[in-house]
């Protein structure tokens, strides 16, 4: 009798525990979005339609919930603004909520594991104070790769992943050539480099429509001000390519700016929400997304690519 | 009772897993979360522990980017020029093929390099074949003049301009000394040749002979018989070139790159005339080399040090032995024979340099040392052939301006001064440069940086590797004369093998940055640097006399005797070189080096203010001030030898090539050639600039830039100095400082395609519409301080740039200025005889014409899969085919003879350009 009434116990426990939960079903299409005001909405307000036609949201993540922060660092020039940054995000660090997982990547010479996602901050911020700097930038070789394994991550696990770029990259630093340098000064007629920009613009060309399947928004934060003509380019280039991620770019003009800026992408990244919206049963490979929450005005990317990959 | 207790036990455990579910699924969400993250790290290779080979990459092909290309042009893409068409000609020849490629990835050598050795390289090819028209203006004699007949060759007033027989030149008797030379007044008189002819016996051998390699008038723009020979000649390009780029991580401290670049160039220069006599640009045989390494040393996380080594090379070899022509300098009209028809030349750098940066709490510490040496060797002879200057003066009526041709001169071969350079061997000219400069960077408040920097140098003055070098000691007693001035050689008699000792110098700046207010929506900067600027090496062998020979021939009066007989060649030098007598410079244009050690100063300051604006858009407003004193000048510019304008009162008397020379202070030089290497002049530019930059928003990025500047200098300029004696007489505008500037570039990406606000396809019209980009840019620079000059200079050879006189009450402007009067021409006029001009060297209120330009190109981007992007774009140079005016004719005459196209604009020049360019990216 004990017996048949321990086991009676242990099948409604079982029972009334949560289910451990599924991985999210492939009919459910992740929207990343953004408020881009100060108020909060109801994670309930949240409409979606895709393709003009009314999508179930089956589930808000909030920026309440967990979340997983990839900063990546791009360092390769000024220490001094270096400097800056390093105790600015660390800073920044220190004052994310607990539930707040980061993890450190740095992308010089190929992009690389400093710490892994953890909520232990001393960890992550003795990390970045012992980051020495050295090689070429590698932020346009980065961004990609960490768009794939951010995507990656949201597709197995139900937290909202955010990702965050620190770079004080100079385009003319980069190991592969944007600047089309003179070779033969012999040369007295030659008019094709009169636009200088033209190999940076078809960098970031490719980069797009390469991003078109992700989803998740990144955003960047440029620390140094080149000012020339072709560092504009390609600082313009990259706001192009953040802005049709959803995400934000801050530019740093001098150094006093650059916590300011960082503390802006923080806050942009962590105030992230994410919507899983549930597919029309026949979608195309794309679809087109409208999102609203009452009437406060959202960042989000208005087509997502819903095939798998 | 066991109902009961199961009943509560079952509302406990509901109660805990209520309380636990959140938390334990956002634990194990999280979980799931870093499984996943170090799972792809692992497949990208980005994590210490994971396989080297990039899964991702390799599977997706190799990770190698790169490009080839192709640009082309050809005229049947462009605008036929404006100043070919003003002259008649619808065509000019434009083939132009540019093509090259760049690799870029890691390096894999089988054995030797594996992927993940950390090894990148970079190549880049391009070369370049061309084919394309010069085009050029000048004047040549017309087909009467060349036999000997002025009878219808005019003045620029249109009047006869006459020709007198320097064989008939006999003093007047009844000339009043008293008195000033006038055609009333005459201190010798001539008699004009009969109908303006030159008798055909009279013509000299050599003269005709060199008439059978000058061309014919083909054109007659005018005004008379002026501007009458059209050059529309082909030039042809080839060049090849490479870089290569080696870049090596070796750990996290240690970073190697190496880089080689290596190109030749062939230019065949257009041909102004198809003969020896060809006057113009040479045949040039070029190439570069360059090779440097730079070691990265990151010790700790705020020290970096960075050495580098680099040696680089220019070789320049212009036209051979065969263009080797006198020079028959003919003033009015085109030249026979070039300058320098042929030299070798070779340029060498090497640098040693090492860098350490250092960060220590809000200190920012950057050292640097670099050690420069510089080599130039040369082989360069200014007139192996001889040099003959024809001028009026000898077919004139002595005294009287207006009167006589330098091409009947010419044709009687009558020079009044010749020239003759001759080169024993190549020159080794050195000199080394050591700097060492420390910069810090100071954190005042986190809004609030501060800049100094200090820079230490010490230079060395040129020297020759074998000592064969010379100049004039203005303070060496010439032992012909008793007078200070004389010839040194380096390295004799106690001087030094440079002559003047090594500088050290001391060049400071500071900067200050400062974000006021907590939004930091506002930077401004300050800033003020001084620096000193090296005397550089150049090409040619000024500073060798002695070594090699400068021969000159002078003669006693310009208006009455010539310099030597033109007979085909010139005496032999009366001395065998090496001739380094103090006295061997003597009765030439001598070189002289600036002894005191003195070398160019700039310095600037500058206040700018940005403001972010709403709208994604940067303003900036600014104020920059750059001034510089003892700059670099030429023989125009300054002159120790000049005579003092006080002695215009001797007139005529200061034609006699001895009394002349009385004057000088150093009387036993003709001369002085400072081969623009004199510092001495002194320049100061303020300037206010408004900037909006519009980051990039829909697609759409773009810079506007205005500048309002003021130049002035001392120095500058087209014909140079009037009164050496008074430098601030000569403080003017800088001719070639434009007073108002604007710039606009702008990107646009079109919004077609999908994701965009238009044609939104998704399907196949998706590869028509989108990848489409606008890039352009305008310029638009106004008119240049306009430089007036009298047509005449009658000053006995004491002014060597003589200017206008002012006449009083008459505005210089005219409204609605045109190419038919761009200025009022009334407002001047030529100064009397041995007088100076009262107007300034550039006018302070009169422009030239302003000068526009558009240039736009349309990409279109087609992506061929994830790697591969072909690009086709059309870029349009000047697109809108806008001809910008030439600058009117600022030549002043005399009231007797007014130029009838003083104030006039003779056409305009520019043309569009179209080039089709094809790149495939991977």
């Amino acid at each position: 009798m004990r017996n048949a009434f321990l086991w009676l116990c242990l099948t409604l426990a079982a029972v009334a525990a949560p289910a451990s939960p599924a991985p999210a079903p492939s009919k459910i299409v992740r929207i990343p979005v953004r408020v881009n005001s100060g108020k909060t909405p109801d994670a309930n307000s949240f409409q979606a339609t895709l393709d003009q036609k009314t999508a179930k949201v089956v589930g808000v993540l909030t920026p309440d919930d967990p979340q997983m922060l990839l900063v990546v660092l791009d360092l390769s020039g000024d220490l001094a603004v270096i400097d800056a940054a390093k105790a600015a995000v660390s800073a920044e660090i220190a004052k994310l909520p607990a539930s707040t997982y980061v993890g450190l990547l740095r992308a010089q010479d190929g992009l690389a594991v400093l710490v892994d996602p953890t909520a232990d901050r001393s960890l992550v911020t003795s990390a970045i104070a012992g980051l020495t700097v050295s090689g070429r930038p590698g932020l346009l070789e980065a961004l990609e790769p960490v768009e794939r394994l951010a995507d990656s991550i949201s597709q197995k696990a139900e937290v909202r992943v955010g990702v965050l770029f620190i770079t004080d990259s100079n385009v003319r630093e980069y190991r592969e050539d944007f600047t089309n340098p003179v070779i033969n000064s012999s040369d007295p007629h030659d008019l094709s480099r009169r636009f200088p920009e033209a190999l940076i613009q078809e960098k970031i060309s490719k980069l797009q429509t390469l991003f078109a399947q992700y989803r998740t928004p990144f955003h960047v934060v440029q620390l140094a001000n080149h000012g020339d003509r072709l560092n504009e380019a390609y600082d313009n280039g990259l706001r192009q390519l953040v802005e049709s991620m959803a995400g934000t770019m801050g530019l740093c003009r001098s150094q006093g700016e650059i916590a300011e800026q960082i503390d802006r992408a923080f806050h942009a990244v962590c105030s992230e929400y994410a919507l899983l919206v549930a597919l029309p049963g026949r979608a195309k490979d794309t679809v087109q997304v409208q999102v609203s929450a009452g009437d406060l005005p959202l960042m989000y990317r208005a087509r997502l690519m819903v095939k798998e990959k | 009772m066991l109902a009961w207790c199961a009943i509560v036990l079952l509302l406990c455990a509901e109660c805990l897993a209520a309380d636990k579910q959140p938390t334990q699924k956002a634990d194990r969400e999280m979980e799931r979360a870093l499984h996943e993250f170090k799972i792809e790290t692992a497949a990208m290779g980005a994590r210490a522990d994971s396989p080297g080979v990039r899964k991702s990459r390799a599977a997706s092909g190799p990770p190698w980017h790169g490009r080839f290309f192709e640009n082309f042009r050809n005229d049947f893409l462009d605008a036929v020029p404006h100043e070919i068409v003003q002259r008649g000609g619808d065509k000019s020849v434009l083939r132009r093929n540019q093509f090259g490629l760049n690799i870029t990835g890691p390096l894999e050598i089988p054995k030797l390099f594996s992927k993940r050795s950390g090894t990148f390289f970079s190549f880049s090819y391009e070369g370049v074949r061309e084919r394309i028209s010069r085009t050029r203006l000048r004047t040549v004699p017309t087909i009467p003049e060349r036999t000997g007949d002025f009878s219808t060759t005019v003045d620029q007033a249109g009047n006869l301009l006459p020709i007198y027989d320097p064989g008939t030149t006999r003093t007047n008797p009844a000339f009043d000394p008293a008195q000033p030379v006038s055609a009333g007044n005459l201190q010798y008189s001539r008699d004009p040749f009969p109908g303006n002819r030159i008798p055909v016996a009279r013509l000299n051998p050599v003269a005709m002979a060199a008439m059978e390699l000058y061309p014919l008038p083909n054109t007659s723009v005018g005004p008379f018989f002026q501007n009458n020979f059209f050059i529309n000649s082909p030039e042809t390009n080839i060049a090849n070139g490479i870089i290569a780029k080696v870049d090596q991580t070796i750990d996290d401290h240690h970073r190697l790159a190496a880089e080689v670049n290596y190109s030749n160039g062939l230019l065949g220069a257009s041909r102004w005339f198809d003969s020896a006599a060809n006057p113009g640009p040479l045949d040039t045989d070029s190439s570069t080399r360059r090779a440097s390494i730079e070691h990265t040393f990151t010790a700790a996380s705020q020290l970096v040090n960075t050495a580098s080594v680099e040696a680089s090379s220019e070789r320049w070899n212009l036209g051979s032995e065969d263009h080797a022509y006198p020079v028959y300098d003919l003033h009015d009209y085109l030249n026979l024979g070039r300058p320098s028809p042929f030299s070798s030349n070779v340029s060498n750098q090497f640098r040693i340099s090492d860098g350490t940066s250092l960060r220590n709490g809000k200190h920012s510490l950057r050292f640097q040392l670099f050690y420069t040496k510089f080599q130039v060797n040369t082989m360069w002879g200014r007139y192996p052939a001889g040099y003959y200057n024809f001028s009026a003066g000898l077919t004139s009526l002595p005294g009287i301006v207006n009167t006589g041709h330098g091409f009947a001169s010419f044709l009687l071969g009558l020079p009044d001064y010749a020239e003759k350079t001759i080169v024993t061997a190549p020159s080794y000219f050195r000199r080394t440069s050591l700097n060492f400069s420390v910069r810090e960077q100071y954190e005042l408040r986190p809004n609030l940086t501060i800049a100094v920097s200090a820079m230490i140098a010490r230079r060395t003055p040129r020297i020759e590797k074998f000592d064969r070098q010379s100049t004039v000691d203005l303070t060496a007693i010439n032992p012909a004369n008793g007078r200070p001035g004389a010839l040194i050689a380096a390295d004799q008699n106690g001087e030094s093998p440079g002559f003047r000792p090594p500088v050290v110098r001391l060049d400071p700046s500071i900067g200050i940055t400062w974000s006021p207010g907590s939004k930091s929506r506002t930077v401004v900067r300050v800033s003020y640097s001084r620096s000193h600027s090296p005397i550089p090496l150049r090409f040619g062998q000024w500073g060798t006399q002695g070594f090699n020979g400068y021969q000159s021939f002078i003669s006693p009066n310009v208006q009455l005797d010539p310099a030597v007989p033109l007979t085909g060649s010139l005496p032999p030098p009366q001395f065998s070189l090496p001739d380094l007598r103090p006295d061997a410079g003597n009765d030439t244009v001598a070189d002289l080096m600036d002894l005191s050690g003195s070398d160019p100063v700039y310095q600037s300051a500058q206040l700018s203010v940005e403001r972010e604006l709403p709208g994604a858009a940067v303003i900036t407003a600014g104020g920059r001030y750059e001034g510089g004193h003892d700059l670099l000048v030429g023989s125009d510019a300054a002159n120790p030898n000049a005579i003092s304008p006080d002695a215009l009162r001797y007139r005529d008397q200061l034609n006699d090539e001895a009394f002349n020379r009385s004057l000088r202070p150093y009387p036993q030089y003709k001369g002085f050639n400072l081969y623009g290497l004199y510092p001495y002049g002194k320049y100061q530019r303020d300037s206010a600039y408004l900037r909006l930059e519009k980051r990039v928003s829909m697609g759409l990025s773009l810079v506007a830039y205005y500048e309002f500047s003021k130049q002035l200098d001392d120095y500058s300029g087209p014909d140079g100095s009037q009164d050496f004696f008074n430098r601030r007489n000569e403080w003017a505008l800088t001719p070639y400082s434009h007073p108002q500037y604007l710039n606009l570039t702008y990107v646009y990406e079109l919004p077609l395609g999908p994701n965009k606000p238009l044609l939104n396809y998704w399907d196949w019209r998706r590869h028509l519409v989108e990848g489409w980009s606008l890039t352009g840019s305008g310029v638009y620079a106004s008119g240049l301080p306009l430089v007036l000059r009298p047509a005449f200079n009658n000053t006995g050879n004491v002014i060597s740039s003589l200017r206008v006189n002012v006449v009083p009450g008459v505005d210089p402007s005219v409204p609605n200025p045109g190419p038919e009067l761009w200025f009022n021409p009334a407002a001047f006029d030529q100064p009397p005889d041995f007088t100076l001009g009262d107007g300034p060297r550039t006018h302070p209120v009169l422009r030239g014409p302003s000068s526009q330009n558009y240039d736009m190109s349309l990409t279109k981007r087609m992506p061929l899969d994830a790697d591969r992007v072909l690009e086709f774009s059309a870029a349009a140079f000047n697109f809108l085919n806008h001809a910008d005016w030439e600058t009117p004719d600022t030549t002043i005459g005399p009231a007797s003879a007014p130029n009838v196209n003083a104030g006039k604009i003779i056409g305009s020049h520019g043309g569009r350009v179209i080039q089709l360019g094809l790149r495939l990216s991977f």
